[in-house]
């Protein structure tokens, strides 16, 4: 796995090597030039003493050699050759350099009268740089016009060096850069190394402090000692992420919990029942009555799990919505028909007052939200209570109300009842069908439903619970005979 | 022995209830926190079996308030509530055992006589008096070797003499630990069963054991004191 701290490193290794490199080429060009260009100026400048030696005279060219003016020339193992040819006659003159090898320098064909200067492969088989010029040596003994006497002679001069020491000396500039170039990477990627460690300290500290955090200390705050401003941020948003992880986790710990005790209770009743069941051998009837009691807890536990196992789903994205339009307040009336019997066994008196109205909704879901909230309302129902049921058209919305007198559920408590198995008494109820899944479920669903679902109690104990539906079909496209029969509410008083 | 159950969930309550009545147990029960409130101040019970989530009062207050009263009653917590600190929690507010529901009966009720004989200072699960040995968990009964045929409610009575053998235990004492608070049982039921059971281990003129103190009570005891 490749680390920030290697690609940093390799990629300013890279980097500072190619500067380098770049650097060190353009240093070693340039100062060959310059050295090539030096060179050829001592070319230049020796042609140009050569050339003031020659002189014409009235037998012929002359070139006044002195050993001791050009020492170059005069030894035999001299890198220094120059010859000279009269044109296009014979040699004129060689330097001593050239006799050990006895042979001549590259003669130019078409000599220039402008230097030329070249590489040159030398007599003794080095390499060496050579100029030619093609020359008209100066004569002494003009007349007094300035005019020559003689017939001027024209000649062709070389003079060759050997650029051994050039090539060493360049030599030398190569190995020098290498050198120096591989040392400044090398200081640079220590440098850079350290300095990369020193910069990911916080970060391998931060790394150190998220690998000890665990499900203990999840609410304590990260907090790093000389944080670097752009560490900070990432700070933040972990103690942020972390704050919400530990909600999550509090919640499902205590979800887990809830249906652990909400599972235990019927459970125990079940084992029990069984158990006494079979302490002794006992009548037909005895045994029937313990099988009927075992059924109803089985049932109880099932509709638990049901709801629970919905309540995922919802909160899955799971459950499907399957629209279709509805007459809402028929079916308001046909979901409190299942509910009637009960409210009468509490000699609880409802009212239902609904105004015809059409939605486009899921008819499924939305029975099991009705149904909650109307179970709930019963079983919450002050004794001798009223439960109103209402239906109105609010802006283009459908608001659905169902009020009943709760005094066991305080206005501080409303904004408790939609957490799961959340109950006004903290306990469960004798019967425990009310686990307290009902509303949570139920806002759920209404969320599904493009809903919202609200519970509101008064100073007077009266729990209100608003139910408001997108109405998806125009007013004024409801047909006339609702319409009319909007003008007279549905109201039933029991 | 006269046990209280206070429990909301009704499977719960009438199976642990049906299934002491058959172990000879005299029990109450109540349904919420305030009825079983009233029920523990009110009444002496041997064990008080407790829920703590009640609808009305919770658990471990009338615990408290129980404690307060110093009501001489052993009090075991059955509750969902399973964690160590829960179980810490309801000891350490006075509870005298702590079970965890689901459970089996069986534990719950060598529990109980535990804390019944834990209230009467009597560790050996055997009492012998004489030549009479009452063992309290088989609720097997021997008199000089034969074994002695009781119903569940005479061995209840037996059991609650044995378990004070040598003291005087007056007919309140058999009658509030011995009968449940809705028995409809007749003021001279305890001096009918106290003669059935004179009948049946002081049989074939085996020395007697319980003697009668006139005006007072009883006392079992090999010889009267």
């Amino acid at each position: 796995m490749k680390t920030l701290r290697s690609r940093l490193l390799l990629f300013t290794c890279a980097a500072t090597a190619s500067v380098l490199i770049t650097a060190g080429l353009a240093i070693y060009f340039l100062s060959r030039a310059a050295l090539y260009a030096e060179f050829d100026r001592a070319l230049v400048a020796a042609s140009r003493a050569l050339l003031a030696a020659s002189e014409q005279h009235a037998r012929g060219v002359r070139l006044e050699t002195d050993p001791n003016q050009f020492p170059e020339y005069a030894r035999k193992n001299s890198p220094d050759f120059f010859e000279i040819w009269l044109e296009p006659g014979p040699v004129l003159a060689r330097s001593t350099s050239l006799t050990s090898s006895n042979a001549d320098l590259p003669r130019p064909i078409n000599p220039a009268t402008s230097p030329l200067i070249s590489d040159v492969t030398l007599p003794d088989g080095r390499i060496g740089r050579q100029i030619s010029l093609r020359y008209t040596p100066r004569s002494e003994e003009d007349d007094h016009h300035g005019k020559p006497k003689f017939i001027p002679l024209a000649a062709t001069l070389v003079i060759a060096r050997h650029t051994g020491p050039l090539a060493a000396s360049l030599r030398d500039l190569r190995w020098l850069l290498f050198i120096v170039g591989l040392t400044a990477t090398a200081v640079t990627a220590l440098t850079l190394h350290w300095a990369v460690s020193r910069g990911l300290r916080p970060l391998s500290a931060l790394a150190t402090r998220i690998a000890s955090t665990g499900q203990t200390n999840l609410l304590t705050p990260i907090e790093l000692p000389d944080t670097p401003a752009e560490l900070s941020i990432v700070v933040q948003r972990l103690n942020e992420l972390l704050a919400r992880l530990h909600d999550a986790i509090t919640r499902e710990r205590a979800f887990t919990a809830d249906v652990s005790h909400e599972l235990r209770t019927p459970l125990s009743g079940l084992e029990v029942t069984l158990e006494i069941a079979s302490l002794k051998q006992r009548t037909a009837p005895d045994y029937e009555s313990r099988i009927h009691k075992s059924l109803n807890i089985v049932r109880e536990m099932r509709s638990m799990v049901d709801n629970l196992l919905t309540l995922a789903r919802a909160e899955a994205g799971q459950l499907a919505v399957n629209q279709s339009a509805l007459d809402l307040a028929a079916f308001i009336e046909s979901c409190w028909a299942n509910f009637q019997d009960a409210a009468d066994d509490r000699c609880l008196t409802t009212g239902l007052d609904l105004q015809p109205l059409h939605v486009r909704t899921d008819p499924d879901k939305l029975r099991i939200v009705l149904h909650n909230l109307m179970d709930n309302a019963i079983a919450y129902c002050d004794p001798a209570g009223h439960i109103a049921i209402t239906l109105r058209q609010s802006n283009n919305a459908a608001l659905i109300t169902i009020t009943n007198p709760a005094r066991s559920i305080t206005p501080a408590q409303a904004q408790n009842v939609f957490d799961r198995f959340w109950r006004a008494d903290s306990s469960r109820t004798e019967t425990g069908v009310h686990c307290g899944l009902g509303l949570s479920l139920s806002q759920k669903i209404a969320t599904l439903l493009a809903a919202s679902l609200t519970v509101q109690v008064s100073d007077s104990h009266a729990f209100q619970v608003q139910l408001i539906l997108p109405i998806l079909v125009p007013p004024q496209s409801q047909s006339p005979h609702l319409a009319t029969a909007a003008l007279v509410p549905a109201t039933h008083p029991r | 022995m006269r046990v209280l159950i206070i429990e909301d969930y009704e499977p719960i309550r009438s199976g642990v209830a049906e299934g002491l009545r058959e172990a000879g147990f005299a029990v109450d029960v109540a349904a919420n926190g305030e009825t079983g409130q009233w029920y523990a101040l009110n009444n002496p019970y041997d064990v008080i079996i407790l829920d703590i989530m009640l609808p009305d009062v919770d658990g471990l207050t009338i615990l408290k308030r129980i404690r307060a009263r110093r009501r001489d009653v052993n009090v075991l917590l059955l509750t969902a509530k399973d964690t160590p600190e829960d179980r810490v929690d309801g000891l350490d507010r006075g509870a005298d055992d702590y079970l965890v529901k689901p459970f089996v009966f069986q534990e719950l009720l060598a529990r109980v006589r535990a804390l019944v004989r834990r209230k009467y200072e009597s560790k050996d699960p055997v009492i012998q008096v004489a030549d009479l040995v009452v063992d309290t968990n088989t609720r097997a009964v021997r008199r000089a070797g034969r074994p002695v045929n009781l119903s569940p409610r005479e061995y209840t009575l037996l059991e609650f003499l044995a378990m004070r053998t040598g003291q005087l235990v007056t007919r309140s004492d058999i009658w509030e630990h011995v009968y449940e608070f809705h028995s409809d049982a007749e003021s001279n039921v305890v001096d009918v069963f106290i003669g059935r059971l004179r009948r049946k281990i002081e049989a074939d003129g085996l020395p007697k054991l319980i003697h009668t103190r006139w005006g007072q009570g009883y006392t079992l005891g090999a010889a009267e004191s």
